[in-house]
C-alpha cells in the first residue's frame, strides 16, 4: 500500500473514531483499521463521489456520525456507514472501549438517560443534515 | 465392489434418524463429511469480548465482517470461521423469477448437514397442522412413534404449558430452557390477561439440554451460536452419527460424495467421488435412501434423469421479522447468558396457523444491530444497553404451500437454480401488533421486514409424497415413482409446510421410511 494511502486511512480513522467515542484511538487501533482496508475487498470498490465524501468529511473535520444516517440504504452501504460501522466491530472487539461494555441496569433512570441521548442525537442529525447539503455529500 | 443392504446419503436430521433405525442391517452412510476445523477458543461470547481476541471474534479473514458492504450477503448465522463449513455444498442462487438474484447459497456438506447450525426447535406437527395446508397422504399417527423415540433421544426442552398442543403433544421433556427478563415479563402479562388475549403464549420447545442428559452435559447458554457449531448442549444430526459409528453397527464412508446412482433389478449402483483424491468408487446397496438436503437431493434426481432444465416445485418458510421494545423492562438489567429463542405463539382462533418465535439478540455483536436503529450510530451505542433490557424479535413463520411459481431447477452446467418470487407481507401483522401491546410489547408495521426467500433454510417440496405418486413424487414409503429401490428420506418429500418448523417431523418421516425399506423383503 502506499505510503500517502496508508496514511489517509490512519487519517480517516482517527477522525471518525474521535466523531464517534470523542477520544482518539490507539496505534494499534489505526493499523488495524488499516489493515481491515488491504484485507476486505469490499472496502475498495466504493464509487468514486461516495469515496470523495468520505474525505471531504475527514479533511473539513465535519461530523461523520451525525452525517452517515443521512447515508444509510438498503443493499450495499455507503462508504461512510461501511467505515463507521467498521470502527465500531474494531471497537466492540478490543476489549479497551467501555461503550461497550455488557452491562446496563440504569434502572428508572434508563429513560430519562434514552430521552437525553435521542434529544442530543436529534440536534446532531439535523447537523449532520446541514453539513451533507452544504458540501454537497452523496 | 462393496454390497450393503442400506446406503444413506447425507449425514443430516434426515440421514441420521434413518442410521438409527437401519443400523446392524448392513448400513452404510456415504457423507462428505466436513467438519469444523477453527473452534472457537472462548467458553462465552462474554469472555470472548472481554479479551479483546479480535481475530477469534471477528476471523483471519474478516468472516464476521461479511456483510459489512453488502448487507445481507450471507446469512448472519453462517458468517463466522467456525460456522462457514456448514453451508460449503452444492452452490445455488434463488431469484424473483424475472432474472433477479436475491442470493447465492448453498447445500451442506457438513457432517450432521445444517443442523449444525439450526435454531433447535423441534415441534411436532399435528393434524390440524396438515388440514391447514392440505396435500399430505399420512396423519401424523403414523409418526406418533417416531417423534416419540426421537424425542427420547435427542432430550427436548420445553414445558406443558398454553403452546403444549399447538407445539404437538411431547413427552419426557427437560425443564425449559431459561428466558431473558423481557421475555418473563412478557409471559407474566400473557398469563394476568389470559382470558381476554387472542394470542396464545408459551416457553419454547428446544433441542437444548438444561440438564445432564444420556451423558451429556448441559447446555450452557453462552451466547455462541453464531460462532461455533460445537456446542454440547445443543442437539444436531452429527451427535447421533457419532453414536451410531461408535456403536460399530454401520459402515461409514466420509468424505465421500454421490455422483450418480443406477437401479438394476436386484440393486442399485452408486458412482462416489473420494473427494481428497477426486478418484471415483462404486459401491451398490439393495436399497438406497436419498438424505443430501433438499436442493442437493432433488438435484442429483434431476441430473440422473438426465432431465436439465426441467423444473420440480420448491418452498421455503422465509419469515417475516419485526422488532420489538418492551419499555417497562428498559434498564431492567442485561442477561450475560441466553438462547436465542425465547418464547413462541400463534394467533389462536386464526386459521391456517402461523407461528411466531420470539428471539432475544445476545448472541449477536452490538455492531450487528448498530445500523438498524434510526440514530447517529454513537447515539444508538449509548441506548443500546438499556434497549437491549425490553427488546425482542418476532420471527413469524406462515404456512408454505406449493405455487406455480416458485420452482427448482438444474441447468445444463448442473447448476441450481430456484425461482422464488416474494411472497406478499404477512397479512396479519396489525392483529399480531395489537395482541402484542396488551402485553407491553410495541412496533410498527413499518419496521417489519420480509426475510430473502431462500433464507428459511425450510426447504420442501421438491418431490412430494403422493399416495398415487406422478412423476418426479414419491411414494408414501419413500420410492421414487418408478423405482423399487430408491428412496428419498429428507425435506423433498413433504408435500407442503405448516408454519410450524419441520425438522422433526422430516426426522420422523426418514425414520418411518428407514422402517419401510426394512421390511421390503427384496
Amino acid at each position: 500500500m502506499k505510503h500517502n494511502n496508508y496514511e489517509a486511512l490512519q487519517g480517516e480513522a482517527r477522525h471518525l473514531h474521535y466523531c464517534m467515542f470523542h477520544y482518539y484511538p490507539s496505534a494499534e487501533f489505526l493499523n488495524t483499521y488499516v489493515r481491515a482496508h488491504l484485507e476486505i475487498h469490499d472496502l475498495n470498490v466504493f464509487d468514486a463521489r461516495q469515496i470523495k465524501s468520505v474525505k471531504t468529511i475527514v479533511d473539513r473535520n465535519l461530523d461523520a456520525v451525525g452525517i452517515e444516517p443521512w447515508l444509510r440504504s438498503k443493499g450495499r452501504r455507503h462508504a461512510l456507514c461501511s467505515k463507521v460501522l467498521l470502527i465500531a466491530y474494531l471497537a466492540e472487539c478490543d476489549a479497551s472501549h467501555r461503550e461497550f461494555k455488557r452491562n446496563a441496569a440504569q434502572g428508572k433512570m434508563a429513560f430519562i438517560h434514552m430521552a437525553l441521548v435521542v434529544a442530543i442525537a436529534f440536534f446532531r442529525l439535523v447537523h449532520g443534515l446541514l453539513q451533507k447539503l452544504r458540501y454537497g455529500l452523496v | 465392489m462393496d454390497l450393503f443392504n442400506f446406503v444413506i446419503v447425507g449425514s443430516g436430521p434426515a440421514g441420521v434418524a434413518a442410521a438409527r433405525v437401519l443400523e446392524k442391517n448392513g448400513t452404510c452412510i456415504v457423507d462428505v463429511g466436513e467438519k469444523q476445523e477453527q473452534e472457537f477458543p472462548y467458553k462465552s461470547l462474554y469472555e470472548g469480548l472481554a479479551t479483546g481476541d479480535l481475530k477469534s471474534i471477528l476471523g483471519e479473514r474478516w468472516e464476521m465482517l461479511a456483510n459489512l458492504v453488502e448487507t445481507g450477503s450471507v446469512h448472519a448465522k453462517l458468517r463466522a470461521a467456525g460456522v462457514r463449513y456448514v453451508a460449503n455444498g452444492q452452490v445455488f442462487s434463488v431469484n424473483n423469477g424475472a432474472g433477479n438474484t436475491y442470493l447465492k447459497c448453498a447445500g451442506s456438506y457438513a457432517s450432521g448437514g445444517m443442523s449444525n447450525a439450526w435454531g433447535a426447535q423441534l415441534l411436532r406437527y399435528t393434524d390440524a397442522d396438515l388440514h391447514d395446508v392440505g396435500d399430505w397422504p399420512i396423519r401424523t399417527d403414523v409418526l406418533d412413534s417416531y417423534y416419540s423415540d426421537l424425542e427420547a433421544h435427542i432430550g427436548i426442552a420445553g414445558t406443558a404449558d398454553d403452546m403444549y398442543d399447538f407445539l404437538g403433544k411431547a413427552t419426557n421433556m427437560l425443564p425449559p430452557a431459561p428466558i431473558v427478563p423481557a421475555a418473563n415479563y412478557l409471559l407474566k402479562k400473557y398469563h394476568a390477561r389470559r382470558n381476554g388475549s387472542r394470542l396464545r403464549l408459551g416457553r419454547a420447545r428446544l433441542a437444548i439440554l438444561t440438564q445432564s442428559f444420556r451423558g451429556y452435559p448441559a447446555h450452557e447458554f453462552n451466547e455462541l451460536e453464531f460462532l461455533t457449531t460445537q456446542q454440547p448442549g445443543i442437539y444436531t444430526a452429527r451427535r447421533t452419527l457419532e453414536e451410531v459409528f461408535a456403536r460399530g453397527r454401520i459402515v461409514y464412508l466420509g468424505g465421500h460424495e454421490l455422483i450418480s446412482y443406477h437401479e438394476h433389478p436386484e440393486f442399485v449402483e452408486l458412482e462416489l467421488r473420494e473427494r481428497e483424491s477426486n478418484s471415483a468408487r462404486t459401491i451398490r446397496a439393495k436399497h438406497l435412501l436419498l438424505g443430501c438436503g433438499t436442493v442437493q437431493t432433488a438435484r442429483l434426481v434431476l441430473l440422473n434423469q438426465g432431465v436439465a432444465g426441467f423444473s420440480l416445485p420448491f418452498i421455503d418458510h422465509p419469515p417475516t421479522l419485526v422488532p420489538l421494545i418492551i419499555p417497562r423492562m428498559f434498564g431492567a438489567g442485561l442477561p450475560t447468558r441466553s438462547f436465542p429463542v425465547q418464547l413462541v405463539a400463534t394467533i389462536d382462533d386464526d386459521r391456517p396457523h402461523d407461528m411466531i418465535s420470539f428471539y432475544y439478540p445476545g448472541a449477536l455483536l452490538w455492531s450487528d444491530l448498530l445500523p438498524d436503529i434510526p440514530l447517529p450510530i454513537n447515539a444508538a451505542l449509548n441506548v443500546l444497553p438499556n434497549l437491549l433490557c425490553g427488546f425482542l424479535v418476532a420471527q413469524i413463520w406462515e404456512p408454505s404451500m406449493p405455487s406455480p411459481n416458485h420452482r427448482l431447477k438444474v441447468d445444463y452446467s448442473g447448476t441450481v437454480q430456484i425461482e422464488y418470487p416474494k411472497p406478499p407481507p404477512y397479512s396479519r401483522l396489525s392483529r399480531l401488533l395489537k395482541e402484542l401491546k396488551h402485553l407491553g410489547a410495541y412496533s410498527i408495521q413499518r419496521l417489519a421486514t420480509s426475510s430473502i426467500p431462500g433464507w428459511g433454510f425450510h426447504y420442501a417440496a421438491c418431490l412430494p409424497m403422493r399416495n398415487i405418486p406422478g412423476k418426479f413424487e414419491t411414494h408414501v414409503d419413500g420410492r421414487l415413482w418408478d423405482s423399487k429401490r430408491v428412496r428419498v428420506i429428507d425435506g423433498c418429500v413433504l408435500p407442503s409446510l405448516p408454519a410450524k418448523n419441520h425438522s422433526l417431523t422430516l426426522m420422523a418421516n426418514a425414520a418411518r421410511i428407514a422402517d419401510e425399506a426394512l421390511k421390503c423383503e427384496f
